[in-house]
Order: structure tokens, then C-alpha cells, then sequence
């Protein structure tokens, strides 16, 4: 017993003055390992007379637990501390910066492409593609716009040899389109086009998209709707889509698309000339004679198309200022279509 | 075109726009005739007023200034210092109160000129912006009141707009026209002009005989004689007419002839009759190669396709485009002949071309005139020659019109109107608009027969006529509508899909996209790449000579790239010349080719990585980017589900192009294919254009790249059973691929090495001097089917080493 009470006294003590939870651990060791003083005692207990040792038993145990109490929250405390001790010698300076991760970007003109034929892509419209390089015939008289037409002065030509052309817009995909495919008809154009014209606000190579619809049935408010639905989506649910009578050779009625300035919203600024308006594309109902060219039945089918410039819709959502910055590929301009 | 507003009011009521001209814009705008621009010199006008000189006295201390007393409506007159001399005592003059400020910001201050007070300015046409450059003041119409405001004064405050003139819309080129599309837009009258004209008793038949020969290409030609005109200034009236729509005021003949185009839109031509020889003109065809001389001097040599107007002998007008040197109106000009026709808009516009003449009148011609306006036209213009420039008329006119020209009818119904515009048209609204636009109308129920007005050219099928309601009524008044989607979406041309899955995978790399124009110049393409003759560039197509475009803007930009590469050089060199050390750019686009006369495009796709990326751990190792940029390339094939793919060095060495560094280049070939180069920049090109970093790119075939595509990624079940990894150090010769060890490896371990990797190179000066290096890999072994024992691992090992060694001739380390 009193072999008891002195072992409990000495673990104890060497229980709460370890310095640590290694020199802790050996004091487990010296009192409840194998051959520690307290399993020692355990063995004795076999050799203690019967009826003693329920009573040593008991109070053995007493102690183991009291002591094991006294060894869990000393070990608790030890630990605690190392690792606060650990912590603070980690510290990091975590002003410092971290490595570069380089973000890619796409460039503003098939992301604004990318984007349309998402929108357009929702009511049923898909992707075609076309030739840079086309005949007089895909590019123009197809188009109803015959040799000597003055509406050839509109678009300035670059011609290459045997009578081809740089094509000046994506309308000859519709043609191709029609020709290869049997109405009804939803496609779109996205693509490089050229015009011989260079100043701050022309490019000689520069993007359009072109939606084309052949169906039974089509109207000017079918076109207004399809149209305006392309606006919101693309600029903004509050954007409203005006429509001006103009003049292109295949389609009749034409229409020039405005829609409500998306930066000043309407109220005028230097994007829209204090108008309140932007100008994005031209538009309207496929000239009977251009589908007759491309052998589809002007009687059984009606279409309508559109088309917008790229580079215009991007200076126009992004406020890019300069049309150059398009290809001169500042790494300081595509930087900012990482995001 | 530019349009006046005091010229446009003398054919319809306007005044009640003059305060709203914002108003008069948008309704045009909205009608289809886009106004561009409205200039009226009225607005730098504030405080300028009319003003009476009461006293024209001398400057006491200067010879050349007036000192002048206005009465400009104050009790007390002005008084003001003047430097100008044709003013007198009673003019009335156009004066600048202080306080005004005159167009370039000329602020007008109470001031003292030469000791004396002066209060304001009497203005010049200069100085109110009437006019460039001018002597002396403005003196002004006697009848005005005093103190009015100049701005309120119709004859000086004009308005000039300048009108977009769609190509279809001919009959708006002039004031008259403009004027009856208003009389259309706001349901008022026009009144035409008056022709009034003493005619003298001698007949013009007996004196000019003129021969209609090509009806087809004229189907009217008029004319009138005027003689003993006098050739000289303009009167003020015409010269302010022709000059206020940015035209030159030449002498009264020409002005008056160009005043009725800009008035009727009828071009006509004035001859020296004295010039014409043998009496006699002919409407004809050229003979072909027969030469002419134009009015400004040029010769041309025309065609049997050019119609042209023969005198007696020679040609001495090109119809419709432009006249002779040789009969053209002059100052010692006396009798004239006036002609006004119809020519053809076809024949006119391919003599234009073929000829690279423009000139008003044929641009007029080209787009259609109105054949029931020649000889109205005609007469108006030989009435203001006799009262500009005096003359007696002859009797009688020239008047060829063998077949007069007549509109085809259109048959529509107000259901066909309401389909194409998608709202329920009302006939009597449609017959109203029809009438107001000049057509001849047919009604019988909801269906329509309509003849167009001989000014509309473009009126011609049911569409146009639907086009002109919907303009009429207004667009605004269209509703909008999302079709029906009447059968299954069709699938995406599948070369997008791929490009911008492409583009996807690498942005998210890290890569910056680039865009750049289709066409380069020539010697951009050939410092890269050499003249390719056609031939493959390691499974890039080459053209048999460079596409040219026949009118390029600039040798730069002349040829169609066949390579990407090009561009994306001077891609670099304009980012480092802006400072930019390293950048990561691709571009996709087409190039173009030129095969047996057919032009092909080849879809590609390039890289140019410039610089060490700062991440990059090994900062000193030269030669890094090219490793960064196959890694790059690697990870894209994977993203495609590439199967295999290797780089071949040797042949690129043979066969480098100039661009390329010879032994840093590889081919790429992706799944038993050649599909592009990669490698360094040459370095001589590279000191040539002054680059300072390390530079690698690559073009790959895009089209060769796509095969299979989309391929969806197949499941394999997952290891169950560990690996074991084991190492392997060479010492093997310097030059020796280190793909050439991994094929011996490979060929060695059978199918239970499941990875390798080279991880490390070394290489010391000993072993440099000895012409070896040490290369070691990391082999990893799996089996599917049971867990590995170091034991059979060990044997296979041994295995290995002991092939490679025996087949490369290397040591083990």
C-alpha cells in the first residue's frame, strides 16, 4: 500500500514536471510500460494474500486511472505548446509573391464570335464556313449584284487573278449554304472579310458573322424579333433594336439594325455620337432573285438575314478605341481579355 | 450628296423646320436617307445683327481704317473701326455686337483700335464662315430690317446637309428629287420651277441634223441652240447656289448646266456649236481603237462598246460620262447646243469603268435618271442660259424618243404586304402610301396593280413595293417575333467546333490568341520560309507561286500568307520593341494556296513563345523555350486524345527552312503523319531583326490535326495492384537522342513498364572533354494482374540494361 501511494506520488511528479512530450513519453514508460514500477506492482499482486487483494486491486487501480487522467491532460498541454511553438517558427511572408501563373486569353474577335454563335446557337442556328478567296460570281452575282451594278462601288474589292476576289462579306456562305443544303435553312457565317480601305477607322481585313433563316413563311417582324433577342442577350436585356429602311442588293426590305447605345444607355456619349444609337449591322428579307440563283423557289421559300461587323461589336462591349489594336497583338491589349 | 436648304425651299415648304432641323434629319433618317452631317454657319451667329452705316468717316490716325457709325437698333448708334473699303454711308451690313463669337473661337471685346473706341465688327462672308477667303465686307440686302438678327435672315443662314444617297434611290440626287420625297414623307406640294424662253423665228432643223443611230444604249436624246450667248462671270445668285453645295462657280454656261443636274438630276452637256463639224451629230458606237480627247486633256482609246456623240467626223462627247476637249464650252464660246438625254445606265457605267472616268453626270446616269424630265430639264436650262448669259433661243428642240419608255405593272395584295411585314395592313392605307409615292394605282379589293413613277428605277417587283410601304409607314412600327423553329437544328461545321476547342485548351495553358491580317508581304514569307515551288513543308502544303492580289494596299500587305509564321514574327518583334520580353502567342486561321491553278485553303495552326517565363525554375538553361513550347504542343495532343506522336530531328536538318534553327528543329508526326515543324528561331534571322530573347515557335497542319475528331475519352479500369519504380543512369555519347535509349528501353521492358521519364542530364566538363553525358530514367512497372516482387522486377531490370547496353553501345552507371 504504501509502496502504492509512494510510486503515485513519484509518477505523479514526474508526470507534471516533463518538460516535454518526449521526456513525458519515457515517464509512460518508466511507470506503465512493461516493466514499469506500476505493472510491476500488478504482478505482485498475485503474491498478496486472497483476501487483500480484492481491496490492493481495486485501489491499484484507482491510481492507474488517476494517473492515466494526469498523463492525458499533461500530454494535451505539452503537445498544445510544441505546436504552438512549431507555428510560429513557420511563419511566411506571405507579402512575398507566389510564382506567376499565366492566364491565357482569346483574342476579343472569336470570343465575340464564340459568343454569338452561342446566343444564335439557342434558336436553332449553326455554324457554316466559306472560302476566303471567291468567285465574282459567290461574291457578287449570285448576290443580285450584276457586273456594272452600281452597288459594286460600295464595297471596295481586292481582285486576285482569273477574275477572283477577296470575298468583301460572308453573304456567298449563304449562297453556298443554299446551294449544298434543303431548306428549311438556320445557319451563320462568322469569318474574315476585305476591303480595300486602310484608315483609323477601316481595316483592310476585317470579320463579320452573317445569320441566314429559309422557311415557309418569314416577315419583317420574325427578323426584328430574332434580332432583338440577339441584342439582349449579347448586350444587355435593357438594349433596344431599331430598324432603319436601307439599301443592300439581296434582300429587299432591307433594314440597317441600331440598337440603343449599351454605354451610355441611350443617354448619348462620344460612342454614339451623342445619338443615343449605335449602328451594328444591315439586315433583311432575302431578295427573291438571290434565291432563285441558288435554285431554291422564291414562291415556296422566304428567308431573312443579317449580319454584323465583329470588330464594330467589340469596340462597342469592350470600348476599344483603335481598330489596329486588333492585329497588332500587344501583349499588354490580349492581356486584357484574360479575364 | 449635299443638299441646301434654301435651294431645297424654293420647290416645297420648309420654314417650319428651320427651328427644328433635328426633326427634318430624323425624318429623313427614318425614311431611308441617312443625314450624315448638318452644317449651318448660323450657329457662330450669336449677336450678330443687321446694321445701317450712318456715317462712313476717316480713322483720325490711320490712312487705311474707316471709323463708321451703325445703327443697329439701340437708341445710340455704334460706333466701330473698319478695315475693309467697299462700305458707304447707307449700307446695311452684317454686324458683330461685342459679346459675339465668331466660328474659330473669334471672340468679338469692346476694344480700342489705334487710340480710338470700337464697338464690334462689320463681317466679311469670311469671317460669318459663307465663304474661304474674301475682299472686303458683306454688304447686305437693302431691304432688311435693322436689328435682326442675321441667323433669322433665310438668304445668309443656310442649311447644308450632307445626305447618304443609297445606291437604289437615284431620283433623291438632286433638290427637285429630294423635294418630292418630302412632298411623299409630309404630304405637301412641289412646285416645279418655270422655263420661260423667248425662242427667235429660224428653225433648230434647218440647222443641226441629229441622227439617233443606237436607240438601245439612248432611247431619248433632246437638244436646243442658243446663239450669240456671252460666256462670262456667273450673277451672284448661281454662283452662291452652286458654291453653297461645294461645287466651283466656273462661268455662267457650265454653272447653269451643272445648277439644272443639281436641280433636276437630269445631266446635261453644253457644245461650242461653232466646234461641230458639218452640222450634224450622231448617237453612236465608237469604232473600236478610235481615239478621244476628253475636257481635262486625256486621250483615251475607245471600244465598240462606248457609245459615244459624233459630229461630222470624230467623236466629241463619251455619252453620258464626259465631253470633248475639242467642242467644250470656253470663254470665246458664242452658239451652243444644250443636250439632255436618257443613256442607259449599263452602257454608261461600263464606259465609266473601262475608262476610270467618274463624274457627276455619269454617276447619275449609272443609277437611272427620269426620262419624263429630259426635256423639261432641257428648257429650264436654256432659259437660264438666256438670262445668265444672254443669247436668242432657236425655235423648236431636238426631241428623239422612238419608243417612250413605259413601267412595268406589279400585281400585289395588301395579304401579301401583311405576311412579308408580319402585321395586318389595311388596303386603303396602302393605296394611300402607293398614291403619295407617285405610283399609278389599281385597286380591286386587297389586290393592287401598280405602275411605279418614271423617277423610281428601283420599284420593280412586289418586294420593292413592300420595302416602300413598310419605309412609309415606318419601321418603328414593325413588331417583333422569334420564328418557329420548324425542324431539328443541324450540326456545327465541325472545323469551328474543333478550333475552338483547340483555342479552349490552349488559353487555358496559359497562351495568349493572336489575330492577324490574311495577307503579308512577300519578303516577310520568303525570310522564313523561302520560295516553296509547291512543295510540302514537313506536312504543311505549299503554294506553286504566292496568290498576289491585284490592287494591294501596300507591298506589305500584297500576297495571301501561305504560313502563319510570318505574321506571328512581327508579332514579336513589335512586342519586344515595346518592351514585352517574353509572350506565348498562337493564332488559328486558313492559309492560302495556289494548286494547279485552283486556289485551296489549309486550316493552321502556329506558336511563337519569346522569353523565359518568369515561373520557370531553371533561369540559366539556354534553349528552354523550345522544351516549353514541345511540352506545350504535347499537352494539346493529349487533350485531343492523340494516340502517338513523335518529333524527327534529323530530316529538319537537311532540309531546314531559312527561319528555322537547323539543330533545333523537329517534325512533328501525329499519328503516322507529318503535320509540322517546330523549332528556335535562326539565329541569324533573329540578329537581323534585332530579337533579344530566346525565341521557338512551330505551325502545325490544323486539317491534318482534326482527323477523328471529337473523340470522347475511353475508360480503362484502375490499377489494382502497386507499381515498382526503378532507375537507370546511361553513360551514353554526347549526340546520341535521347529517344533513341527510350525506344531500346521500351523495346526491352515489355508491356509491364507503364511509364518513363528522363529525369535528369548531366553533363561535366571530364565528360564533356570525353564526348559523353549521363542520362538517367525513372522506369515505373505494373502488372494487372498480380502485385510485382522486387525479385522479378530486379531480373527485368537486368534485362533491360543489358539489351540497351549491348544494342547503343552505353555503360551503366
Amino acid at each position: 500500500m504504501e509502496k502504492l501511494e509512494k510510486i503515485k506520488g513519484e509518477a505523479e511528479k514526474a508526470i507534471l514536471m516533463a518538460p516535454n512530450s518526449d521526456d513525458l513519453y519515457q515517464v509512460k514508460v518508466q511507470f506503465f510500460g512493461k516493466t514499469g514500477s506500476l505493472s510491476l506492482l500488478m504482478k505482485e499482486l498475485g503474491s498478496l494474500p486472497k483476501e487483500e487483494r480484492p481491496e490492493f486491486g481495486q485501489k491499484l487501480n484507482t491510481v492507474r486511472v488517476a494517473l492515466d487522467e494526469i498523463y492525458l491532460e499533461q500530454e494535451r498541454k505539452l503537445k498544445n505548446q510544441e505546436l504552438n511553438k512549431k507555428l510560429e517558427t513557420e511563419k511566411l511572408d506571405l507579402s512575398l509573391p507566389g510564382p506567376d501563373v499565366s492566364l491565357g486569353a482569346t483574342h476579343p474577335i472569336p470570343r465575340v464570335i464564340d459568343e454569338i454563335v452561342d446566343i444564335l446557337s439557342r434558336i436553332g442556328f449553326s455554324v457554316r464556313s466559306g472560302p476566303l478567296i471567291e468567285t465574282d460570281h459567290y461574291n457578287f452575282t449570285a448576290l443580285n449584284i450584276p457586273e456594272n451594278h452600281p452597288a459594286r462601288d460600295m464595297q471596295d474589292t481586292f481582285y486576285v487573278e482569273q477574275g477572283y476576289v477577296l470575298r468583301t462579306h460572308t453573304s456567298p456562305v449563304q449562297i453556298h449554304t443554299m446551294e449544298n443544303e434543303k431548306p428549311p435553312i438556320r445557319v451563320l457565317a462568322p469569318g474574315g472579310v476585305f476591303r480595300n480601305d486602310s484608315d483609323a477607322s477601316h481595316s483592310p481585313n476585317f470579320h463579320q458573322i452573317e445569320a441566314l433563316l429559309i422557311d415557309k413563311k418569314v416577315s419583317m417582324s420574325d427578323l426584328k424579333g430574332t434580332i432583338s433577342f440577339f441584342i439582349k442577350e449579347f448586350f444587355g436585356p435593357e438594349i433596344k433594336t431599331r430598324f432603319r429602311p436601307s439599301f443592300f442588293p439581296f434582300t429587299e426590305p432591307s433594314a440597317e439594325v441600331d440598337c440603343s447605345c449599351p454605354l451610355c444607355k441611350g443617354e448619348g456619349c462620344k460612342m454614339c455620337s451623342q445619338t443615343g444609337w449605335v449602328e451594328i449591322g444591315g439586315s433583311g428579307l432575302v431578295h427573291p432573285e438571290v434565291l432563285k440563283q441558288a435554285g431554291i423557289n422564291p414562291e415556296e421559300w422566304q428567308g431573312f438575314a443579317f449580319g454584323f461587323g465583329i470588330e464594330r461589336m467589340a469596340i462597342i462591349k469592350y470600348g476599344i478605341n483603335d481598330i489596329r489594336l486588333f492585329v497588332e497583338n500587344d501583349v499588354r491589349f490580349l492581356r486584357q481579355f484574360e479575364s | 450628296m449635299k443638299i441646301s436648304l434654301n435651294w431645297l425651299s424654293e420647290y416645297i415648304e420648309l420654314d417650319d423646320y428651320r427651328k427644328n432641323l433635328g426633326e427634318l434629319s430624323r425624318i429623313l433618317t427614318a425614311a431611308g436617307l441617312e443625314v450624315e452631317e448638318m452644317v449651318s454657319p448660323a450657329i457662330h451667329w450669336n449677336h450678330v445683327v443687321v446694321g445701317e452705316l450712318l456715317e462712313v468717316g476717316k480713322h483720325p490716325d490711320a490712312d487705311k481704317l474707316t471709323l463708321c457709325q451703325v445703327n443697329v437698333g439701340h437708341e445710340k448708334p455704334l460706333q466701330i473701326v473698319c478695315g475693309a473699303k467697299n462700305h458707304k454711308a447707307g449700307d446695311k451690313v452684317a454686324v458683330a455686337q461685342v459679346g459675339a463669337v465668331l466660328k474659330g473661337d473669334f471672340k468679338i471685346k469692346a476694344s480700342q483700335i489705334r487710340g480710338v473706341d470700337s464697338f464690334g465688327m462689320l463681317c466679311s462672308t469670311d469671317e460669318l464662315g459663307l465663304s474661304e477667303g474674301s475682299e472686303g465686307i458683306l454688304i447686305l440686302n437693302k431691304d432688311l430690317k435693322i436689328g435682326t438678327p442675321l441667323s433669322e435672315v433665310k438668304e445668309y443662314s443656310d442649311v447644308v446637309f450632307e445626305l447618304n444617297v443609297t445606291p437604289n434611290r437615284a431620283d433623291c440626287l438632286s433638290h427637285i428629287g429630294l423635294a418630292r420625297e418630302l412632298s411623299t414623307l409630309l404630304n405637301r406640294k412641289v412646285k416645279m420651277p418655270s422655263a420661260e424662253l423667248k425662242e427667235t423665228k429660224v428653225n433648230i432643223d434647218d440647222q443641226i441634223h441629229v441622227e439617233l443611230k443606237d436607240e438601245e444604249s439612248c432611247p431619248r436624246y433632246c437638244g436646243r441652240m442658243i446663239k450669240g450667248v456671252k460666256v462670262q462671270v456667273s450673277p451672284d445668285w448661281l454662283k452662291n447656289r452652286i458654291e453653297s453645295i461645294g461645287l466651283k462657280s466656273i462661268n455662267n454656261v457650265v454653272d447653269v448646266t451643272n445648277y439644272v443636274l443639281f436641280e433636276y438630276g437630269q445631266p446635261l452637256h453644253a457644245f461650242d456649236l461653232k466646234k461641230i463639224k458639218k452640222q450634224t451629230l450622231k448617237i453612236e458606237k465608237a469604232k473600236d481603237a478610235e481615239t478621244f480627247t476628253t475636257l481635262d486633256g486625256t486621250v483615251i482609246q475607245l471600244s465598240n462598246q462606248d457609245l459615244v456623240i459624233c459630229d461630222g467626223e470624230k467623236p466629241v462627247a463619251l455619252a453620258g460620262v464626259v465631253g470633248g476637249l475639242d467642242s467644250g464650252v470656253s470663254v470665246e464660246t458664242v452658239d451652243l447646243f444644250i443636250e439632255s438625254a436618257f443613256f442607259k445606265s449599263e452602257g454608261v457605267r461600263r464606259t465609266s469603268r473601262a475608262h476610270g472616268i467618274e463624274t457627276d453626270s455619269c454617276y447619275r446616269f449609272a443609277r437611272g435618271v427620269d426620262p419624263e424630265q429630259t426635256l423639261n430639264a432641257l428648257n429650264r436650262a436654256t432659259a437660264l442660259i438666256q438670262s445668265c448669259a444672254g443669247g436668242e433661243v432657236q425655235k423648236g428642240y431636238v426631241d428623239l424618243y422612238p419608243h417612250p419608255l413605259q413601267r412595268k405593272n406589279i400585281m400585289i395584295s395588301t395579304g401579301q404586304v401583311s405576311e412579308r411585314l408580319g402585321f395586318t395592313v389595311k388596303a386603303s392605307e396602302f393605296k394611300s402610301w402607293m398614291e403619295r409615292l407617285g405610283c399609278r394605282v389599281q385597286m380591286s379589293g386587297d389586290q393592287f396593280e401598280i405602275t411605279p413613277p418614271s423617277f423610281r428605277w428601283d420599284i420593280n417587283i412586289k418586294e420593292d413595293l413592300i420595302e416602300e410601304f413598310a419605309r412609309l409607314n415606318g419601321y418603328d412600327s414593325l413588331s417583333e417575333n422569334l420564328p418557329e423553329l420548324s425542324q431539328e437544328p443541324s450540326r456545327h461545321d465541325s472545323m469551328y467546333l474543333f478550333t475552338r476547342r483547340v483555342t479552349k485548351t490552349l488559353t487555358g495553358l496559359g497562351l495568349k490568341q493572336a489575330l492577324n491580317y490574311a495577307f503579308i508581304g512577300r519578303l516577310d514569307h520568303n525570310q522564313v520560309w523561302q520560295n516553296s515551288q509547291g512543295s510540302s513543308f514537313f506536312g504543311l502544303s505549299g503554294g506553286e507561286r504566292a496568290i498576289e492580289l491585284l490592287n494591294p494596299i501596300s507591298d506589305e500587305l500584297s500576297v495571301m500568307r501561305e504560313s502563319l509564321l510570318p505574321s506571328l514574327l512581327k508579332n514579336l518583334v513589335f512586342n519586344e520593341r515595346h518592351g514585352h520580353h517574353n509572350g506565348r502567342l498562337f493564332e488559328i486561321a486558313p492559309v492560302s494556296l495556289q494548286k494547279d491553278k485552283k486556289f485551296l485553303q489549309e486550316n493552321r495552326l502556329a506558336f511563337v513563345f519569346w522569353g523565359q517565363n518568369a515561373t520557370l525554375w531553371n533561369k540559366e538553361k539556354k534553349n528552354f523555350v523550345v522544351f516549353e513550347l514541345k511540352s506545350v504542343v504535347e499537352a494539346l495532343l493529349t487533350s485531343l486524345g492523340g494516340k502517338n506522336w513523335r518529333w524527327q530531328q534529323n530530316e529538319v536538318v537537311k532540309n531546314c527552312p531559312p527561319g528555322f534553327h537547323p539543330s533545333q528543329s523537329a517534325s512533328l508526326f501525329y499519328e503516322g503523319k507529318n503535320i509540322g515543324l517546330m523549332g528556335s528561331l535562326h539565329p541569324a534571322l533573329k540578329d537581323q531583326l534585332k530579337i533579344r530573347n530566346e525565341v521557338a515557335w512551330c505551325e502545325l497542319n490544323l486539317d491534318s490535326l482534326s482527323i477523328r475528331q471529337p473523340r470522347s475519352p475511353q475508360f480503362k479500369s484502375l490499377a489494382k495492384f502497386p507499381f515498382v519504380e526503378r532507375d537507370l543512369a546511361f553513360m551514353a555519347p554526347q549526340d546520341l537522342a535521347a529517344d533513341q535509349i527510350l525506344t531500346e528501353i521500351k523495346k526491352g521492358a515489355g508491356p509491364l513498364l507503364t511509364e518513363i521519364k528522363v529525369f535528369d542530364l548531366y553533363q561535366d566538363k571530364e565528360l564533356e572533354a570525353l564526348g559523353r553525358k549521363s542520362i538517367a530514367f525513372r522506369l515505373r512497372f505494373q502488372s494487372e494482374k498480380e502485385t510485382l516482387n522486387d525479385e522479378s522486377v530486379n531480373q527485368l531490370r537486368d534485362k533491360i540494361v543489358n539489351s540497351v547496353c549491348q544494342k547503343l553501345g552505353l555503360e551503366i552507371r
